[in-house]
C-alpha cells in the first residue's frame, strides 16, 4: 500500500511533537513556524481562545507554560489521521503535557511536583502544513493538582488517565481503510443511538449494543472517569442528560475521522444545549443557552467501543454562564499569600 | 437613630434558660424521658422551623416524629455540647419598635457529637463519629416553648463524610469553637447595663451598618467600625471561617455582595442580647436577587431568601467573634440545585448498586 496523505500529515506533525517532547524554546518555535502556515487559524481552550498564527500560539500559550514547567515535555498516547466527511484532512493527538510545576501558570499556584495536563489537539493540514488547530488543554486538571478547585467537585474519578489499553495509539504503517470505516460506523451508530434518548429514553440509546461491558469513559477534571456502562451512566451521562436534555451536535460542525480502531471528533463548537435541569457539575439551571467544545477519541474493539477519552472546555462553559472560574481560583491565592491579606482588597 | 426603648429582660429569663438547658440534656437520654420532657416544655402547638429539607413543622408531635426521632435514629448516641446559652427580649424590627416585638427567646449553639449509624435525609450511614454544628432559638411564653428555629450545618456534616457538594471554600473548613473567653454558658442573670448596651449595639450594626451598603463600595458599609481587626468570623460549611477582618471582608463579604448586591436584612424572627453576646435567627432574614456568581454557581437572576442564624461577641464597641449559619441546601434549592441529591449521588458510589 502506498503511503498516503495522512501518513505525510502525521510525519509533518511529528517534527513538532518531537520538538515538544525535548522542549527547547528555539526548536519549538522553529518547528511551529515550519509545520504551521503563518496564517493558520488557532483555537485553543478558554481563556486562550483564538490566537493569531503559530507565533502567537508560541508566545501566548507555550512560553508561559514552559516558564511554569521548565522541563516541559509532551507525551502523545494517540496520534491518528484521516479525512472528515466534510473532506478535510486532520491529525488528532491525545496525550498530556508534563513537567515540574515550579512557577504559577494562569495564576494556578505551583506545586513543586511533577504535574500533568491532558490535551486533545486537532490539526488540519493542507499541502503538508497546518492551516487550522483546534486544541483543548485540561487546565482545570492543574487546578486540581494545585489543590485550588473552584468548581463543584466531580462525580467521577479524577486520575492520570491512561494510554489505550492496547498500547497501539501511535498509529504507523499502512492504512487499513476498511477497518477505519468500520470503526467510524460503530461510533456514528452509537451517537445516533444517543440522539434517540429524547424520544425513547434510556432503552432507545441501546448502549449495550455499542459499548463494551468493560468500557472506560475518561472525562475531564470536573467530571472524571466512569467504568462500565453503569459507571458512565451514573457519573456522567445521567446528570448530563438531565441538565441538557436538548443537547445536539450543532449544524454538522463536528469533524469526525478514523484510523484503524480509533475515531476522533473535533469542532469549534460541536454541540449546543440549554441548561434546563439540575445535576450536571452542580450548575444551576436557568435556561442558559450554551455551546460546547467536546473533543473525543474512541477506541473500538471487535465492533464495540471500549475506551473513550473526552475533554470538554469547561472554562468556556462556565464563562457562558457568567462565571469566571480562573478569577475565583485566584481568590484562593489571596488566602495563601505568605504576606497575609494585607496587600490586596 | 437608635431605638427609643429597649425591651427589658424578662424576670423569668434565668428560669427559662435553665428549663431549656435541662430539656436539651434529657434529649440525650432515653427516648421515653426525652419525649416526656419534650411534651412538658414544648407547647402542643409548637411552630418549628428547621434546616431544609425538614423546614416547617407544626405541633409537638410533628417535632418528635419528623424531626427529633429521625435525627436520633441516625445518631443514636447523640450528645449535645452547648457552647453558648443566652436569653432575652427581642428587638428584631427594622423600625426599632420594641412595643411590637419584645418576645422572649432562649438561644444556644454548639456541637452535637454522635455516631452516624442510620441514614439521615437519604444519606447512607457510614458508622463514623461526627460533630454536628447546631444552632437553636426557642421562644418562651408562659413557661412553655411555643416556637423554635433550629439548624444543623448539613454542608459541614457532609464534609465530614467526605462528600463535597460545594466548591472548595474560600475560608477555613471545620472550625466551630466555643467562645474564646469561656463565658458563653449564661445560666444565671447577667449585668443589665451590658445587656442593654449589647442590644442597642447589635440593632444599630444590623439596620444602620449592614443595610447601609450602597451596592458599589464595600467601604460604604463601614464594617471596619464594627469589627475588631482580628475578629474570628466562624462561617458555615461552604464559606468557612475567616480569622481576621481582612479575610472576612475579602473571602466572604465581597463575594456575597457580588452575588447578591441588593440584599438587605429584613425584620428578624428575633434579635436578642445578653451580657456581651447577641444573637438572631432570620428565616428569610435576608432577601436578595441572585445577580452574580456565588460559590461558582452562575447567577440565576432569581429572587432568593436566606435562612440563617448569627451570634456575636462584643468587646467594647467592636465584635471579636461571630458564629454564622446559612442554610446552603435551602439557598441552592432556590438556584435550582439540589445539594442533598448530589450528596446522595456521590455517596451512592460506595454502594454496590449506585443510583
Amino acid at each position: 500500500m502506498t503511503q498516503d496523505i495522512h501518513h505525510h500529515n502525521k510525519a509533518a506533525l511529528e517534527r513538532l511533537r518531537r520538538a515538544q517532547y525535548d522542549y527547547q524554546p528555539e526548536a519549538v518555535q522553529s518547528a511551529l513556524r515550519a509545520v504551521f502556515r503563518a496564517d493558520a487559524v488557532i483555537h485553543l481552550a478558554s481563556p486562550f481562545e483564538d490566537l493569531d498564527g503559530p507565533d502567537a500560539l508560541y508566545r501566548q500559550a507555550y512560553v508561559p507554560l514552559h516558564h511554569a514547567l521548565p522541563d516541559l515535555e509532551r507525551r502523545d498516547t494517540i496520534v491518528m489521521a484521516g479525512q472528515s466527511p466534510q473532506g478535510l484532512d486532520w491529525v488528532g493527538c491525545c496525550g498530556y503535557y508534563t513537567g515540574t510545576f515550579v512557577r504559577p501558570w494562569l495564576d494556578i499556584a505551583p506545586t513543586g511536583h511533577q504535574a500533568a495536563m491532558r490535551f486533545h489537539e486537532f490539526y488540519r493540514l493542507q499541502a503538508g502544513r497546518v492551516v487550522e488547530m483546534q486544541a483543548l488543554w485540561d487546565i482545570p486538571e492543574l487546578m486540581l493538582q494545585a489543590g485550588a478547585w473552584p468548581m463543584p467537585p466531580a462525580l467521577g474519578r479524577e486520575w492520570q488517565v491512561p494510554a489505550p489499553a492496547t498500547q497501539d495509539g501511535l498509529m504507523t504503517g499502512p492504512r487499513d481503510v476498511q477497518r477505519a470505516s468500520q470503526s467510524l460506523q460503530v461510533v456514528m451508530d452509537m451517537l445516533a443511538g444517543l440522539s434517540r434518548y429524547a424520544t425513547g429514553g434510556v432503552a432507545a440509546m441501546q448502549l449495550e449494543k455499542y459499548w463494551h461491558p468493560r468500557m472506560n469513559w475518561y472525562g475531564p477534571a470536573g467530571i472524571g472517569t466512569g467504568r462500565g456502562i453503569a459507571g458512565f451512566r451514573h457519573w456522567h451521562q445521567i446528570p448530563f442528560l438531565n441538565a441538557l436534555p436538548d443537547r445536539q451536535g450543532s449544524g454538522g460542525r463536528g469533524e469526525f475521522f478514523a484510523e484503524g480502531d480509533y475515531v476522533a471528533v473535533s469542532g469549534w463548537p460541536n454541540m449546543r444545549a440549554t441548561v434546563s435541569g439540575d445535576g450536571w457539575m452542580g450548575i444551576a439551571p436557568a435556561g442558559q443557552k450554551i455551546t460546547l467544545r467536546s473533543f473525543d477519541f474512541w477506541r473500538c474493539e471487535n465492533g464495540l467501543i471500549r475506551e473513550n477519552w473526552v475533554l470538554v472546555d469547561l472554562l468556556h462553559v462556565y464563562r457562558q454562564l457568567g462565571v469566571d472560574v480562573l478569577a475565583r481560583m485566584r481568590e484562593f491565592n489571596k488566602a495563601r499569600s505568605p504576606s497575609g491579606l494585607q496587600d490586596w482588597s | 437613630m437608635r431605638p427609643e426603648h429597649l425591651p427589658a429582660t424578662p424576670a423569668d429569663n434565668p428560669a427559662a434558660k435553665q428549663a431549656v438547658s435541662a430539656w436539651w440534656a434529657t434529649l440525650d437520654g432515653s427516648h421515653a424521658d426525652a419525649e416526656a420532657a419534650t411534651r412538658r416544655l414544648l407547647s402542643p402547638d409548637l411552630a418549628f422551623h428547621g434546616h431544609d429539607p425538614v423546614n416547617h413543622l407544626q405541633g409537638v408531635d410533628a417535632f418528635l416524629n419528623s424531626f427529633w426521632q429521625p435525627l436520633r435514629a441516625a445518631f443514636p448516641d447523640l450528645q449535645r455540647q452547648t457552647h453558648l446559652l443566652m436569653g432575652g427580649a427581642s428587638l428584631g424590627r427594622r423600625d426599632g419598635d420594641a412595643s411590637r416585638d419584645g418576645r422572649h427567646w432562649v438561644s444556644g449553639t454548639g456541637l452535637m457529637n454522635g455516631t452516624f449509624r442510620g441514614d439521615y435525609l437519604g444519606i447512607a450511614a457510614t458508622g463514623q463519629r461526627v460533630s454536628l454544628r447546631w444552632g437553636e432559638f426557642c421562644r418562651v411564653e408562659g413557661g412553655r416553648v411555643v416556637e423554635i428555629y433550629f439548624q444543623i450545618d448539613l454542608i459541614d456534616f457532609l464534609q465530614q463524610l467526605g462528600l463535597e457538594v460545594l466548591p472548595q471554600a474560600r475560608g477555613v473548613d471545620g472550625i466551630w469553637p466555643a467562645p474564646r473567653a469561656g463565658d458563653g454558658l449564661m445560666l444565671g442573670p447577667q449585668d443589665d447595663a451590658q445587656t442593654r448596651h449589647s442590644l442597642g449595639h447589635i440593632w444599630r450594626f444590623i439596620y444602620q451598618g449592614l443595610n447601609r451598603y450602597d451596592q458599589s463600595n464595600l467601604r460604604s458599609m463601614g464594617m471596619a467600625d464594627w469589627f475588631h481587626p482580628r475578629v474570628h468570623w466562624f462561617g458555615p460549611g461552604g464559606i468557612g471561617a475567616c480569622l481576621d477582618f481582612k479575610a472576612f471582608e475579602t473571602l466572604h463579604q465581597q463575594p456575597w455582595l457580588v452575588a447578591f448586591p441588593d440584599r438587605s436584612v429584613q425584620d428578624l424572627d428575633a434579635l436578642i442580647a445578653e451580657g456581651p453576646y447577641s444573637g438572631a435567627p432570620g428565616w428569610a432574614g435576608v432577601v436578595a436577587t441572585h445577580t452574580g456568581p456565588y460559590l461558582d454557581c452562575a447567577p440565576t437572576g432569581r429572587r432568593i431568601e436566606v435562612n440563617g442564624m448569627d451570634w456575636w461577641k462584643r468587646e467594647g464597641e467592636v465584635y471579636t467573634e461571630n458564629w454564622v449559619f446559612v442554610d446552603m441546601v435551602h439557598l441552592f434549592r432556590q438556584f435550582g440545585v439540589d445539594l442533598l441529591a448530589r450528596a446522595r449521588k456521590m455517596a451512592s458510589a460506595r454502594l454496590e448498586q449506585p443510583s
